[in-house]
């Protein structure tokens, strides 16, 4: 019962990994619309985010921290891109479906 | 101790869960909320292992702002609820299947995790020295990332004129040429002739 609430690396390390499984697994599945595919990346970022913060807590090092920051600002432009990608395409198409986005043609 | 672990279990099984809702919630509203959620116990977490800084701006930037653009995306477009085709159901099983067993691979592989005895040996300081993690990073980012900083600043406002770009709808009453106006247009449309007597005006 001690040592399980010693929280160590690994703890922080599975639950980073489950997470990311979690976002992989919402974009494989979801077939309805392309608003939680978005908001899947987002659950992948956080959980890549808090790898990094878990490595750089136990290694004493800011970079991870650091790099984080970058991942953040990224992920805040990738964000907004692409839900102005998604609003555009209502305006086209109509609809946000997963399935009905067949056509590339412009 | 006791209360540092509870902490931790009661924020990474609120992340999952959350995480795991959002994906599966019905409505994409609540996807959104559930995504909040998502952020606020990760921040959680992040506080747990001592970076404060990055917590508040994940608070800050996630749920004040990105969570929220979702949350207005979903309303403004009004998708709709979920509506599968049949013939494809059966294809979700092999996902699923990867994914529990991937998830499953890490968390064994990830649980045994250790350094090795080296590792503590090159410490690179800044916990250990008494200052706040804020001026840590403070110290180093306007320093040695000063340039990656401004780099970051550039993305955001890229973002910004590409978000605003594509949103953007043409004005109605735009003064364009239309060729197919003009040429179709008659001339008793535009010409009217009229014979004015000499003193008298029209």
């Amino acid at each position: 019962m001690n040592q399980l609430l010693t929280i160590g690396l690994s703890h922080y390390l599975c639950v980073g990994g489950l997470l990311f499984i979690i976002g992989i697994m919402g974009i494989c599945l979801n077939r309805t619309n392309v608003i939680l595919m978005l908001m899947a990346v987002e659950v992948i970022l956080l959980a890549v985010s808090l790898n990094f913060i878990a490595f750089s807590a136990f290694l004493f090092d800011l970079m991870g921290q650091v790099f984080v920051f970058f991942v953040l600002t990224v992920g805040a432009a990738e964000t907004a891109i692409g839900l102005a990608i998604l609003v555009a395409f209502f305006r086209n198409q109509g609809t946000v479906s997963v399935q009905d986005m067949e056509k590339l043609k412009g | 101790m006791v209360i540092f672990g509870m902490m931790f279990y009661l924020f990474a099984g609120l992340t999952l869960l959350s995480a795991f809702l959002t994906l599966i919630a019905r409505a994409p509203v609540h996807s959104a909320l559930w995504l909040i959620f998502m952020f606020l116990n990760g921040a959680g977490l992040f506080v747990l292992l001592g970076s404060e800084l990055l917590a508040m701006i994940f608070v800050i930037v996630y749920v004040g702002a990105v969570a929220v653009l979702f949350l207005f995306v979903v309303m403004m477009i009004k998708p709709q609820r979920e509506v599968l085709k049949k013939e494809i159901k059966w294809y979700k099983r092999i996902p699923v299947l990867i994914g529990i067993f991937f998830g499953s691979e890490m968390v064994f592989i990830l649980g045994g995790w250790s350094f090795v005895p080296v590792a503590s040996t090159l410490d690179q300081l800044p916990s250990r020295v008494q200052i706040s993690n804020t001026t840590a990073i403070g110290n180093i980012l306007y320093t040695h990332y000063a340039v990656l900083f401004e780099i970051a600043g550039f993305i955001l406002l890229g973002a910004m004129v590409g978000a605003i770009v594509l949103t953007k709808r043409a004005p109605k009453e735009r003064y364009r040429q239309k060729m197919s106006d003009q040429v179709l247009e008659k001339k008793k449309n535009r010409i009217k002739i009229c014979h004015v007597d000499i003193r008298k005006g029209v």
